[in-house]
Parts: C-alpha cells; structure tokens; sequence
C-alpha cells in the first residue's frame, strides 16, 4: 500500500488524539528518575568500596595470585630457564585432576580428565611464565595433530608433541620430536556444487509455516496432528538399519549448504573412525548428503511473495539464511567436530553416500551414547541392531 | 528493535479506541497498558517489545468489554452501525471503513496506520503471518472496488 493511501486511511478513522499523554509521561519520569537517584548512590558507595580495597591490595604487596581457576579448566605452565635447561610444558588440572608428566620421553601423552564439554578446551586458560633472563633460545614445534574434542564428559586424550630444547654453553641444540605416524586418509570427497554460505542471521522454516498443510492457521501452541503411525526410535533406527549398506561412525571436517531445485540440502565430509558395516575403512574421508540445510530466501522454492514481505518487514534489508532442516531436528544439524553414527547407502564411487532416512539415519554420536529425539541409547545397543 | 514510547502512546490509544468505542476508556486503558508494560522489562527487546504493548493493550480491551457487557459502551466515536446503507450515494473512505466488521477494522489499523509488522500482528490475532496478509489484500481490494477507485483516498 502507498504511503498516500495510509494516510488516508488514518485520516478516514478519523481517531482522535490522547489528552492526557504529555501528563502521563510527566509523572512517568518522574516515578522512573528516583530509582535511578537511588542506583547512583548505590553505585558510588560499591566504587569506594572498590577504591580501597584496591589500594589496600596495593600496599599489601604483590603476593602471588593463589586464585584457584574454575573447575574443570586446565592451566598450562610454560617455564623457561637459563641455559643448559630443558623448556618443560606441563599440564595441571585445576581441580586437581590427574595428570602424567614425562618431560624426558619425546612422546609425552598427556591424559587429562575433567573436560567437560569441547569449548572448555578452548577457554583453558594459560599461564606463560618467562624467565627474564632468558637467552633467545630457538624454539621449534612440530606439527601435532590434536584430536579434536568429543563432545561428553568423557575422558579426553590429546596427543600433543612435547618440544624438548636443550642449550649448551654457546652451542645450541634443538631436539624436536615428530608426532606418532597416522594412517595416510583416503579421500573420496565430492566438490559440492553451488554452495551457499549461511549468512549469520538464521530464521527457522517454521517462522513462515505455523500453518496446517491446506494453507489454514494453526491455533498458537497446536501442533498439525499426524496421521502416521508414530514408531519408537530405536524400531526406526532398526529400520534404517534395514535399508543401509553401510555404517560408519565419523568426525565431520566439514560441512556445506547447497540448493538444488528451490530446496536446501547440506553434504558434510566425514573421516571415518569407525567402519561399522559396507566397504569403508578407517580413516576414509567421505562426502554424505542430507536433505535440508541452509537456504537464501530468494532461492526457497515453496515462499510466495507475502512470505518474503513478511521477511523484509520483521528483518528489514538484514541478510537471513532460511533454516529448513527437513527431517532432521537440530542435534542432527552436523558441524564440524561432531561425531555422528551414519547409516547410509553407498551409490557407487563419484557419488556422495546418502542416508535412507534423515530422520533416524543420522545419529548423533554422544560418548558411549547415541541420542535421538531427545532421547539417548547406548551405543552398543544400536550397534547390535546394525550388526542384526 | 528500539521503540519510541511517546510515539507508542498514540498508536495504543489508536488501538484501544477501535476497540472500545471510547476516548477516555481508551486513554485510561493506555496509561495502564504502559504500566504493565514498564514492570516487565525482560520483554523490552525486538519484536518482544511491540508484541507485549499490543498484547496488553487488546487483553485490557477485552477486560473492559466483558466487565460492561451487560451495560452499553457509551460511543463516542464513529462505527459501523452509524451509518444507513444505501442512503448516499458514493461512500466515502470513512464510510466503507465504518461498515467494515470491527476485527476487519483492527486489521487495518495495527498494519497500515500502527504500522505494526505483519508478524506481530499474527502473533496477536493467533493467525499465520499468510493469513494476516491474505486478509489485507482481500480488505484493501474490496475498499477499492467499494470506492470505485485504484487508489484509497
């Protein structure tokens, strides 16, 4: 509608304006201004208080920080000596929890414990401690390959390449250790094809579907009744299991959303870890494609013309991704670093492997558990289905 | 999304006259649609915000229109019943707004002169944002056809 004719019809309501709105708004701000008297005097009382026991902090001295760190967290001290003596690199749990040390093997494995989700590795804090006369020794690291986090409270192992340096009186020597050999990856990857990138503003398909299939609206809070017959997950998981030739067990390396006919699929890379069933081996590095993804509103083919003024007026000219996962709930939208159980159907080399059902051909992999619909069974469980 | 609650103002006691067919009914139930609104400021963000001001506002309407159901509203502003069909003979905008049925009304109001956006609408009404835009076309093309002109005006 053009402007010209909203004003129109404002003109033709012909609704008359507030008497009373400047009063009100009066005796708002003046209701709102003295909690906020109030909150300043509260606020320069606590900046006093902080002022002196900063100060007196200062005055104590510089005590060393004995702050114990959150649980959980793992401190990494890096102690650099004189000469003639070794860097050594340990790893401490906060908590306390146990950790092996060995700074004279080259192959040092550290096991630590107490990590409780796969961001904790990133939050570690790490204290460096340099001596200040050190001499620049050179340092050199070898190329480690750490594996990446598991997604549980599970023990988790880092292989990390212990970097020994040794300095003699004006010679100095560096020893440098290589990470254990790994078994060479076998890529059978597919370059996707026009990929799309998703834009950081995501809205689910469901913002503009809150409807029955006939086009009618749901009423708030009603879910469109299904009409099929509802099985268990795990009968469903045994079915899948039916109709796959093969089952893996994988860590994504990568994921990609691409379009094809107005809808959104996503193909994920996956270095099998696990080979459970099928041809594939460890190590194999492998392209599987699941319906839904990621999608540019433009480009989804089932959105009208109101759906997408419906999106420039809530968003306005912000750019969205349309999340349409299809089948799949959200623990089954893969990134990378996750570990899934795949049951899949290989269609020949050249191709990627697809899922005979996203729904429950794609299963989150959790520790020693695989969760479905907001329910988790033990891995082994589901392992015997496929073994059946 | 941040909001002018001057400019609010207006627009709720626009609503709320709609709806209760009386100025200062209206104004009283404004202030107090901006109290409630001012005690929940965890709603003060995005889309949460104008939701939350129309929501009040239509739940105190309702509140009020139960509480005099058995007594007459007293109306002092123009609807549908004012006017006696088929006495003129080319219907002004006003008087094809005034027969239209009150939700119709409503409908108009929050989207084209609230500028409300359609998702909060639907989100008010409890229909789907296609339903909301469906009824706006089909209200705005049978105003054209009434009036016998492309425009509105």
């Amino acid at each position: 509608m053009k402007k010209t004719e909203k004003q129109a019809l404002a003109r033709a309501f012909d609704l008359p304006d507030p008497e009373r709105k400047d009063e009100f708004f009066r005796e708002l701000s003046y209701k709102r201004r003295r909690p906020v008297a109030l909150i300043v005097r509260f606020a320069s009382v606590a900046a006093m208080a902080v002022l002196a026991v900063g100060l007196w902090g200062h005055f104590r001295g510089s005590a060393p920080d004995r702050t114990p760190e959150p649980d959980g967290q793992i401190v990494t001290v890096t102690t650099t000596t004189a000469e003639a003596e070794p860097a050594v690199t340990t790893q401490t749990s906060a908590a306390g929890a146990a950790v092996d040390e060995d700074p004279e093997d080259p192959h040092t494995d550290v096991r630590t414990t107490a990590v409780s989700t796969a961001r904790a590795t990133e939050n570690n804090t790490r204290h460096t401690t340099r001596a200040s006369v050190s001499p620049a020794v050179p340092r050199q690291t070898a190329p480690a390959r750490t594996s990446p986090p598991a997604r549980t409270a599970a023990p988790q192992r880092t292989t990390a390449a212990a970097v020994r340096t040794t300095a003699v009186s004006t010679k100095v020597e560096t020893v440098t250790t290589v990470p254990a050999t790994e078994a060479p990856i076998t890529d059978l990857t597919i370059e996707p094809e026009n990929v799309y990138e998703k834009k950081d503003f995501v809205v689910d398909i469901e913002y503009l579907r809150p409807r029955f299939s006939d086009g009618e609206a749901l009423p708030p809070g009603q879910e469109e009744p299904v009409g099929q017959i509802q099985t268990s997950p795990k009968d469903a998981v045994m079915a899948a299991a039916k109709d796959c030739d093969t089952a893996v067990i994988g860590e994504v390396q990568n994921v990609f959303y691409f379009v094809d006919s107005g809808a959104p699929y996503t193909q994920i890379d996956l270095l099998v870890t696990d080979p459970l069933l099928g041809e594939l081996e460890e190590n194999y590095l492998i392209s599987v494609v699941l319906g839904g993804g990621y999608i540019a509103p433009k480009d989804l083919g089932s959105i009208n013309s109101d759906d997408l003024e419906d999106l420039r007026d809530e968003f306005g000219d912000r750019e969205i991704s349309i999340r349409d996962l299809g089948e799949r709930t959200d623990e089954q939208d893969p990134h990378e670093g996750d570990t899934f159980l795949l049951l899949l159907n290989d269609i020949g080399r050249g191709y990627c492997f697809v899922t005979p059902n996203d729904e429950f051909s794609v299963l989150p992999v959790d520790g020693d558990k695989v969760s479905l619909k907001g329910k988790s069974f033990p891995l082994d469980e589901i392992l015997e289905l496929i073994n059946k | 999304m941040a909001i002018d609650l001057r400019e609010e103002y207006d627009k709720i006691f626009r609503y709320c006259c709609i709806r209760v067919h009386d100025r200062h009914t209206a104004e009283d139930l404004t202030q107090e649609t901006f109290l409630r609104y001012l005690e929940r400021p965890q709603y003060h963000t995005g889309n949460k915000t104008l939701r939350l001001l129309y929501t009040i506002a239509r739940n105190l309407c309702a509140d009020e229109y139960r509480r005099h159901s058995s007594q007459q509203l007293p109306e002092d502003l123009p609807s549908g019943a004012d006017v006696e069909e088929g006495v003129l003979e080319s219907l002004s905008l006003q008087q094809a707004l005034s027969e239209l049925p009150d939700d119709d009304r409503e409908l108009l109001l929050l989207r084209y002169v609230n500028d409300v956006p359609v998702g909060v609408i639907s989100g008010l009404i409890g229909v789907s944002r296609s339903t909301v835009n469906r009824r706006l076309k089909r209200l705005t093309e049978d105003l054209r056809i009434k009036l016998g002109k492309e425009e509105l005006e």
